[in-house]
Protein backbone atom coordinates (compact mmCIF):
# COMPACT_ATOMS: atom_id res chain seq x y z
CA UNK A 1 0.00 0.00 0.00
CA UNK A 2 2.84 2.57 0.57
CA UNK A 3 4.48 2.40 -2.99
CA UNK A 4 0.84 2.86 -4.30
CA UNK A 5 0.37 6.03 -1.77
CA UNK A 6 4.57 6.92 -3.05
CA UNK A 7 3.65 6.76 -6.96
CA UNK A 8 0.07 8.08 -6.45
CA UNK A 9 1.25 11.81 -4.21
CA UNK A 10 4.08 12.01 -6.72
CA UNK A 11 1.41 11.86 -9.74
CA UNK A 12 -1.23 13.93 -8.07
CA UNK A 13 1.16 17.00 -7.23
CA UNK A 14 2.61 16.71 -10.65
CA UNK A 15 -1.01 16.98 -12.30
CA UNK A 16 -1.62 19.62 -10.27
CA UNK A 17 1.62 21.44 -11.19
CA UNK A 18 3.25 21.95 -7.40
CA UNK A 19 7.03 21.36 -6.69
CA UNK A 20 7.55 19.69 -3.54
CA UNK A 21 8.45 22.83 -1.74
CA UNK A 22 4.46 23.70 -2.81
CA UNK A 23 2.58 21.20 -1.42
CA UNK A 24 4.84 21.39 1.64
CA UNK A 25 3.94 25.15 2.37
CA UNK A 26 -0.03 24.47 1.13
CA UNK A 27 -0.22 21.74 3.54
CA UNK A 28 2.44 22.70 6.83
CA UNK A 29 4.21 19.62 6.44
CA UNK A 30 7.99 20.06 6.32
CA UNK A 31 9.07 19.72 2.25
CA UNK A 32 11.37 16.43 4.02
CA UNK A 33 8.02 14.91 4.53
CA UNK A 34 6.95 15.35 1.12
CA UNK A 35 9.75 14.24 -0.25
CA UNK A 36 9.77 10.89 2.20
CA UNK A 37 6.20 10.31 1.21
CA UNK A 38 7.17 10.08 -2.25
CA UNK A 39 9.85 7.69 -1.65
CA UNK A 40 8.51 5.34 1.06
CA UNK A 41 10.65 5.83 3.55
CA UNK A 42 7.53 7.21 5.34
CA UNK A 43 3.80 6.46 5.70
CA UNK A 44 1.48 9.39 6.77
CA UNK A 45 -0.96 9.34 9.38
CA UNK A 46 -4.45 10.29 8.40
CA UNK A 47 -3.74 14.06 9.33
CA UNK A 48 -1.30 13.86 7.11
CA UNK A 49 -3.43 12.05 4.30
CA UNK A 50 -6.21 14.79 4.82
CA UNK A 51 -4.08 17.44 4.53
CA UNK A 52 -2.42 16.39 1.69
CA UNK A 53 -5.65 15.19 -0.64
CA UNK A 54 -7.23 18.07 0.49
CA UNK A 55 -4.01 20.29 -1.15
CA UNK A 56 -4.11 18.02 -4.64
CA UNK A 57 -7.71 17.94 -4.83
CA UNK A 58 -7.91 14.12 -4.51
CA UNK A 59 -9.78 11.56 -1.87
CA UNK A 60 -7.98 10.15 0.46
CA UNK A 61 -8.98 6.93 -0.95
CA UNK A 62 -7.31 7.84 -3.99
CA UNK A 63 -4.17 8.42 -2.16
CA UNK A 64 -3.97 4.66 -0.61
CA UNK A 65 -5.44 3.03 -3.45
CA UNK A 66 -8.81 2.24 -1.98
CA UNK A 67 -10.30 3.96 -5.12
CA UNK A 68 -8.93 4.58 -8.62
CA UNK A 69 -11.14 7.63 -9.30
CA UNK A 70 -8.77 10.19 -9.33
CA UNK A 71 -10.50 12.72 -10.00
CA UNK A 72 -11.67 15.29 -7.28
CA UNK A 73 -15.32 15.29 -8.35
CA UNK A 74 -17.08 13.82 -5.45
CA UNK A 75 -15.61 15.35 -3.05
CA UNK A 76 -15.33 18.67 -4.11
CA UNK A 77 -18.84 18.60 -5.44
CA UNK A 78 -20.67 16.95 -2.36
CA UNK A 79 -18.51 19.74 -0.26
CA UNK A 80 -19.60 22.26 -2.66
CA UNK A 81 -23.31 21.05 -2.56
CA UNK A 82 -23.37 21.20 1.40
CA UNK A 83 -22.49 25.19 0.83
CA UNK A 84 -24.62 25.51 -2.11
CA UNK A 85 -28.09 24.17 -0.14
CA UNK A 86 -27.43 27.34 2.09
CA UNK A 87 -27.08 30.15 -0.25
CA UNK A 88 -29.79 32.13 -2.06
CA UNK A 89 -30.89 31.66 -6.12
CA UNK A 90 -28.96 35.34 -6.23
CA UNK A 91 -25.73 34.33 -4.56
CA UNK A 92 -26.23 30.50 -6.70
CA UNK A 93 -26.31 32.29 -9.77
CA UNK A 94 -23.11 34.51 -9.04
CA UNK A 95 -21.13 31.57 -7.97
CA UNK A 96 -21.79 29.61 -11.26
CA UNK A 97 -20.92 32.47 -13.47
CA UNK A 98 -18.13 32.66 -11.26
CA UNK A 99 -17.22 29.01 -11.59
CA UNK A 100 -17.66 29.53 -15.50
CA UNK A 101 -15.00 31.89 -15.95
CA UNK A 102 -12.61 29.86 -13.93
CA UNK A 103 -13.17 26.48 -15.32
CA UNK A 104 -12.20 28.81 -19.00
CA UNK A 105 -9.40 30.43 -17.52
CA UNK A 106 -7.82 27.12 -16.78
CA UNK A 107 -8.70 25.93 -20.01
CA UNK A 108 -7.24 28.61 -21.76
CA UNK A 109 -3.86 28.19 -19.27
CA UNK A 110 -3.99 24.13 -20.64
CA UNK B 1 7.06 -1.84 20.59
CA UNK B 2 8.65 -1.98 24.02
CA UNK B 3 7.30 0.72 26.09
CA UNK B 4 10.11 3.43 25.85
CA UNK B 5 9.94 3.00 22.09
CA UNK B 6 6.59 5.31 22.10
CA UNK B 7 8.80 8.57 21.90
CA UNK B 8 7.03 9.16 18.39
CA UNK B 9 3.03 9.05 20.64
CA UNK B 10 4.78 11.30 23.27
CA UNK B 11 5.98 13.60 19.97
CA UNK B 12 3.16 13.94 18.36
CA UNK B 13 0.86 14.10 20.95
CA UNK B 14 2.99 17.04 21.82
CA UNK B 15 2.84 18.36 19.06
CA UNK B 16 -1.29 18.41 18.59
CA UNK B 17 -1.35 20.74 21.72
CA UNK B 18 1.35 22.70 20.41
CA UNK B 19 -0.60 23.82 17.03
CA UNK B 20 -3.43 24.26 18.99
CA UNK B 21 -1.93 26.50 21.97
CA UNK B 22 -3.24 23.75 24.31
CA UNK B 23 -1.56 24.45 27.99
CA UNK B 24 -4.07 23.76 30.58
CA UNK B 25 -5.31 20.73 32.40
CA UNK B 26 -8.07 19.31 31.38
CA UNK B 27 -7.19 18.73 27.65
CA UNK B 28 -10.60 18.09 25.71
CA UNK B 29 -10.30 15.49 22.95
CA UNK B 30 -13.63 16.03 21.87
CA UNK B 31 -12.61 19.29 21.04
CA UNK B 32 -9.33 18.29 19.28
CA UNK B 33 -11.30 16.47 17.20
CA UNK B 34 -14.08 18.96 15.87
CA UNK B 35 -11.11 21.30 15.32
CA UNK B 36 -9.84 18.77 13.00
CA UNK B 37 -13.57 17.87 11.43
CA UNK B 38 -13.39 14.83 12.67
CA UNK B 39 -17.38 14.06 13.70
CA UNK B 40 -17.64 12.70 17.57
CA UNK B 41 -20.85 10.45 17.90
CA UNK B 42 -21.84 7.95 21.33
CA UNK B 43 -23.19 4.56 19.76
CA UNK B 44 -25.53 2.34 21.32
CA UNK B 45 -24.87 -1.06 22.42
CA UNK B 46 -21.72 -1.37 20.72
CA UNK B 47 -19.56 -4.19 21.28
CA UNK B 48 -16.14 -2.46 21.81
CA UNK B 49 -14.91 0.80 23.53
CA UNK B 50 -14.35 3.05 20.13
CA UNK B 51 -13.80 3.45 16.32
CA UNK B 52 -12.54 5.46 13.89
CA UNK B 53 -14.02 5.32 10.46
CA UNK B 54 -12.86 7.12 7.93
CA UNK B 55 -14.04 7.58 3.85
CA UNK B 56 -13.36 10.28 1.32
CA UNK B 57 -12.03 13.23 3.66
CA UNK B 58 -14.43 12.39 5.98
CA UNK B 59 -13.52 10.68 9.28
CA UNK B 60 -15.64 9.80 12.57
CA UNK B 61 -15.00 8.65 15.73
CA UNK B 62 -17.62 6.08 17.67
CA UNK B 63 -17.29 5.74 20.88
CA UNK B 64 -19.48 3.56 23.19
CA UNK B 65 -22.16 4.63 25.40
CA UNK B 66 -21.99 1.43 27.51
CA UNK B 67 -18.06 3.23 28.99
CA UNK B 68 -19.42 3.71 32.29
CA UNK B 69 -16.75 6.43 33.29
CA UNK B 70 -15.79 10.01 31.60
CA UNK B 71 -12.45 9.48 31.80
CA UNK B 72 -12.92 6.24 30.09
CA UNK B 73 -14.68 7.69 27.34
CA UNK B 74 -12.30 10.54 26.74
CA UNK B 75 -9.19 8.05 26.30
CA UNK B 76 -11.34 6.15 24.24
CA UNK B 77 -11.58 9.54 22.21
CA UNK B 78 -7.63 10.18 22.20
CA UNK B 79 -7.11 6.30 21.43
CA UNK B 80 -9.04 6.92 17.95
CA UNK B 81 -7.52 10.43 17.39
CA UNK B 82 -3.56 8.70 18.34
CA UNK B 83 -4.93 6.14 15.44
CA UNK B 84 -5.67 9.64 12.89
CA UNK B 85 -2.81 11.82 13.84
CA UNK B 86 0.11 8.73 14.33
CA UNK B 87 2.30 7.78 11.12
CA UNK B 88 1.65 4.65 9.68
CA UNK B 89 -2.00 3.61 11.30
CA UNK B 90 -3.92 3.87 8.19
CA UNK B 91 -2.07 0.62 6.82
CA UNK B 92 -2.81 -1.36 9.84
CA UNK B 93 -6.54 0.65 10.16
CA UNK B 94 -7.64 -0.18 6.77
CA UNK B 95 -5.83 -3.82 6.49
CA UNK B 96 -8.74 -5.65 5.85
CA UNK B 97 -10.04 -3.74 2.96
CA UNK B 98 -12.44 -1.85 5.77
CA UNK B 99 -13.45 1.73 5.92
CA UNK B 100 -13.54 1.22 9.62
CA UNK B 101 -11.33 0.19 12.53
CA UNK B 102 -12.36 -0.61 16.36
CA UNK B 103 -10.64 -0.44 19.15
CA UNK B 104 -10.30 -1.52 22.61
CA UNK B 105 -8.69 1.25 24.50
CA UNK B 106 -7.40 1.20 27.91
CA UNK B 107 -3.84 -1.47 27.60
CA UNK B 108 -5.56 -4.35 27.13
CA UNK B 109 -4.06 -5.31 24.01
CA UNK B 110 -1.11 -6.45 22.60
CA UNK B 111 -0.82 -5.00 19.38
CA UNK B 112 2.13 -2.78 18.96
CA UNK B 113 -0.68 0.13 17.09
CA UNK B 114 -2.97 -0.20 19.82
CA UNK B 115 -0.09 0.28 22.48
CA UNK B 116 0.97 3.20 20.53
CA UNK B 117 -2.27 4.88 20.40
CA UNK B 118 -2.58 4.02 23.98
CA UNK B 119 0.47 5.75 24.64
CA UNK B 120 -0.74 8.71 22.39
CA UNK B 121 -4.00 8.98 24.33
CA UNK B 122 -1.96 9.12 27.38
CA UNK B 123 0.78 11.94 26.26
CA UNK B 124 -2.37 13.86 25.30
CA UNK B 125 -4.80 14.11 28.06
CA UNK B 126 -1.71 13.94 30.66
CA UNK B 127 1.14 16.04 29.06
CA UNK B 128 4.59 15.12 30.52
CA UNK B 129 5.25 18.51 31.85
CA UNK B 130 1.78 19.81 33.20
CA UNK B 131 1.43 16.16 34.79
CA UNK B 132 4.73 16.54 36.28
CA UNK B 133 4.18 20.20 37.94
CA UNK B 134 0.92 18.67 39.21
CA UNK B 135 2.94 15.16 40.31
CA UNK B 136 5.74 17.71 42.62
CA UNK B 137 2.66 19.38 44.67
CA UNK B 138 1.52 16.40 46.10
CA UNK B 139 3.27 13.17 47.96
CA UNK B 140 3.74 10.35 46.74
CA UNK B 141 1.08 7.32 46.99
CA UNK B 142 -2.38 7.05 46.12
CA UNK B 143 -3.51 10.51 46.67
CA UNK B 144 -1.52 11.47 44.07
CA UNK B 145 -3.10 9.76 41.36
CA UNK B 146 -6.65 10.90 42.74
CA UNK B 147 -5.73 14.43 42.65
CA UNK B 148 -3.92 13.72 39.58
CA UNK B 149 -7.04 11.63 38.00
CA UNK B 150 -9.30 15.02 38.72
CA UNK B 151 -7.21 17.28 37.06
CA UNK B 152 -6.39 15.66 34.29
CA UNK B 153 -10.34 13.91 34.05
CA UNK B 154 -8.41 10.17 33.25
CA UNK B 155 -9.43 7.41 34.91
CA UNK B 156 -7.43 6.41 37.88
CA UNK B 157 -6.25 3.31 36.21
CA UNK B 158 -4.48 5.30 33.12
CA UNK B 159 -4.05 7.84 35.86
CA UNK B 160 -1.48 5.28 38.26
CA UNK B 161 0.10 3.78 34.68
CA UNK B 162 1.34 7.51 33.73
CA UNK B 163 2.04 8.13 37.31
CA UNK B 164 4.52 5.23 37.45
CA UNK B 165 5.86 6.45 34.27
CA UNK B 166 6.72 10.15 34.91
CA UNK B 167 7.62 10.04 38.60
CA UNK B 168 10.19 11.11 39.88
CA UNK B 169 9.70 8.61 43.30
CA UNK B 170 10.48 5.48 43.74
CA UNK B 171 6.94 3.78 42.87
CA UNK B 172 4.76 1.13 41.69
CA UNK B 173 1.59 1.17 40.35
CA UNK B 174 -0.05 -2.82 39.81
CA UNK B 175 -3.49 -3.83 38.79
CA UNK B 176 -4.98 -7.00 40.05
CA UNK B 177 -7.81 -9.29 39.60
CA UNK B 178 -8.41 -12.57 40.93
CA UNK B 179 -5.08 -12.04 42.91
CA UNK B 180 -3.33 -12.54 39.27
CA UNK B 181 -1.15 -9.54 38.09
CA UNK B 182 -3.01 -7.65 35.37
CA UNK B 183 -0.51 -4.87 34.77
CA UNK B 184 2.53 -3.97 36.48
CA UNK B 185 4.57 -0.44 36.20
CA UNK B 186 7.44 0.81 38.09
CA UNK B 187 8.71 4.56 37.89
CA UNK B 188 12.43 5.22 36.67
CA UNK B 189 13.85 5.29 40.15
CA UNK B 190 12.90 1.17 40.70
CA UNK B 191 13.52 0.59 37.10
CA UNK B 192 17.11 1.49 37.47
CA UNK B 193 17.83 -1.34 40.68
CA UNK B 194 19.17 -4.57 38.94
CA UNK B 195 18.26 -6.12 42.68
CA UNK B 196 14.38 -6.15 41.84
CA UNK B 197 11.97 -9.42 40.31
CA UNK B 198 9.55 -7.57 38.45
CA UNK B 199 5.77 -8.81 38.99
CA UNK B 200 4.79 -10.32 35.69
CA UNK B 201 1.59 -10.21 33.83
CA UNK B 202 -0.61 -13.37 34.90
CA UNK B 203 1.63 -14.04 38.01
CA UNK B 204 0.38 -14.51 41.15
CA UNK B 205 0.43 -11.93 43.79
CA UNK B 206 2.70 -12.19 46.60
CA UNK B 207 1.12 -14.06 49.50
CA UNK B 208 0.94 -12.41 52.46
CA UNK B 209 0.34 -8.81 51.16
CA UNK B 210 -2.67 -6.72 51.96
CA UNK B 211 -3.53 -7.17 48.07
CA UNK B 212 -3.85 -10.55 48.41
CA UNK B 213 -5.94 -10.41 51.75
CA UNK B 214 -7.76 -7.63 49.66
CA UNK B 215 -8.75 -9.96 46.84
CA UNK B 216 -9.69 -12.63 48.46
CA UNK B 217 -13.18 -10.99 48.97
CA UNK B 218 -14.50 -9.89 45.90
CA UNK B 219 -16.88 -7.90 47.86
CA UNK B 220 -13.68 -5.43 48.24
CA UNK B 221 -12.98 -4.87 44.81
CA UNK B 222 -16.97 -3.84 44.22
CA UNK B 223 -17.74 -1.87 47.00
CA UNK B 224 -14.47 0.69 46.38
CA UNK B 225 -12.91 -0.11 49.81
CA UNK B 226 -9.60 0.85 50.66
CA UNK B 227 -6.97 -0.83 52.41
CA UNK B 228 -3.59 0.27 53.50
CA UNK B 229 -0.55 -1.51 55.16
CA UNK B 230 3.28 -1.89 54.48
CA UNK B 231 5.47 -4.72 53.58
CA UNK B 232 8.95 -5.92 53.58
CA UNK B 233 10.39 -4.85 49.71
CA UNK B 234 11.37 -8.27 49.66
CA UNK B 235 8.10 -9.87 49.37
CA UNK B 236 6.83 -8.02 46.47
CA UNK B 237 10.18 -8.00 44.56
CA UNK B 238 12.11 -10.99 45.76
CA UNK B 239 15.50 -8.38 46.76
CA UNK B 240 16.57 -9.57 50.27
CA UNK B 241 16.94 -6.88 52.52
CA UNK B 242 15.15 -5.39 55.14
CA UNK B 243 13.76 -2.25 53.31
CA UNK B 244 9.65 -1.75 53.57
CA UNK B 245 7.38 -0.51 51.20
CA UNK B 246 3.99 1.17 51.57
CA UNK B 247 1.42 -0.49 50.30
CA UNK B 248 -2.04 1.03 49.28
CA UNK B 249 -4.87 -1.00 47.90
CA UNK B 250 -8.30 0.21 46.17
CA UNK B 251 -10.84 -1.46 44.51
CA UNK B 252 -11.93 0.43 41.33
CA UNK B 253 -15.99 -1.05 41.46
CA UNK B 254 -18.20 -3.43 40.26
CA UNK B 255 -17.09 -1.84 36.05
CA UNK B 256 -13.40 -2.68 36.14
CA UNK B 257 -13.61 -5.28 38.85
CA UNK B 258 -9.76 -4.73 38.87
CA UNK B 259 -7.92 -3.88 42.25
CA UNK B 260 -5.44 -0.83 41.78
CA UNK B 261 -2.47 -1.19 44.76
CA UNK B 262 0.56 1.67 45.03
CA UNK B 263 3.65 0.93 46.51
CA UNK B 264 5.83 3.34 47.77
CA UNK B 265 8.91 2.33 48.43
CA UNK B 266 11.55 4.38 51.11
CA UNK B 267 13.62 6.84 49.54
CA UNK B 268 16.86 5.19 47.63
CA UNK B 269 20.25 5.77 48.64
CA UNK B 270 22.69 5.14 45.53
CA UNK B 271 26.04 3.14 45.82
CA UNK B 272 27.76 6.49 44.78
CA UNK B 273 26.47 8.29 48.01
CA UNK B 274 26.91 5.71 50.39
CA UNK B 275 30.47 5.22 49.38
CA UNK B 276 31.02 9.09 49.56
CA UNK B 277 29.67 8.52 53.01
CA UNK B 278 31.43 5.71 53.73
CA UNK B 279 35.05 7.94 52.62
CA UNK B 280 33.44 11.15 54.72
CA UNK B 281 33.74 9.19 57.92
CA UNK B 282 36.74 7.56 56.85
CA UNK B 283 38.40 10.67 56.70
CA UNK B 284 36.63 11.53 60.28
CA UNK B 285 38.06 8.78 62.18
CA UNK B 286 41.48 9.41 60.42
CA UNK B 287 44.17 11.25 62.71
CA UNK B 288 45.38 14.69 61.58
CA UNK B 289 48.59 13.45 60.52
CA UNK B 290 46.80 10.77 58.29
CA UNK B 291 44.41 13.08 56.81
CA UNK B 292 47.07 14.84 55.62
CA UNK B 293 48.87 12.15 53.74
CA UNK B 294 45.51 11.60 51.77
CA UNK B 295 46.06 12.18 48.58
CA UNK B 296 44.63 15.84 46.84
CA UNK B 297 41.97 15.75 44.02
CA UNK B 298 42.57 19.08 42.47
Amino acid sequence: MADIFAERLRAARELRKMSQSDLAEKTGLMPSAVSHFETGRRSPSFANLKALSDALNVTTDYLIGRSDDMHVSSAVSSKLLRHAEKMSDEDLDTITRMAEMMAKKQTKKE
Amino acid sequence: MARRDFWQAEAQAAEVLKKRKISTLPIDPFGIATGEGIVCERLHGCGVSGCLSGANNTFGIFYSDSIPSEGFRRFTVAHELGHYFLEGHYKHIFADGNSRHVSDSGYSSDDPFEREADAFAAALLMPSALFKSACSRVAPGFKAIETLSEKCVTSLTATAIRYADLSDDPIAVIGSKDNRVQFAFMADLLKQRRDLTWPKKNSGIPDGTATHRFNRDPKNVAQSKRMTSTALMDVWFDCGGTAYVSEEVVGLGPSYGLTLTVLVAEPLRDAADEEEESEENDLENMLPSDRWRQPRED
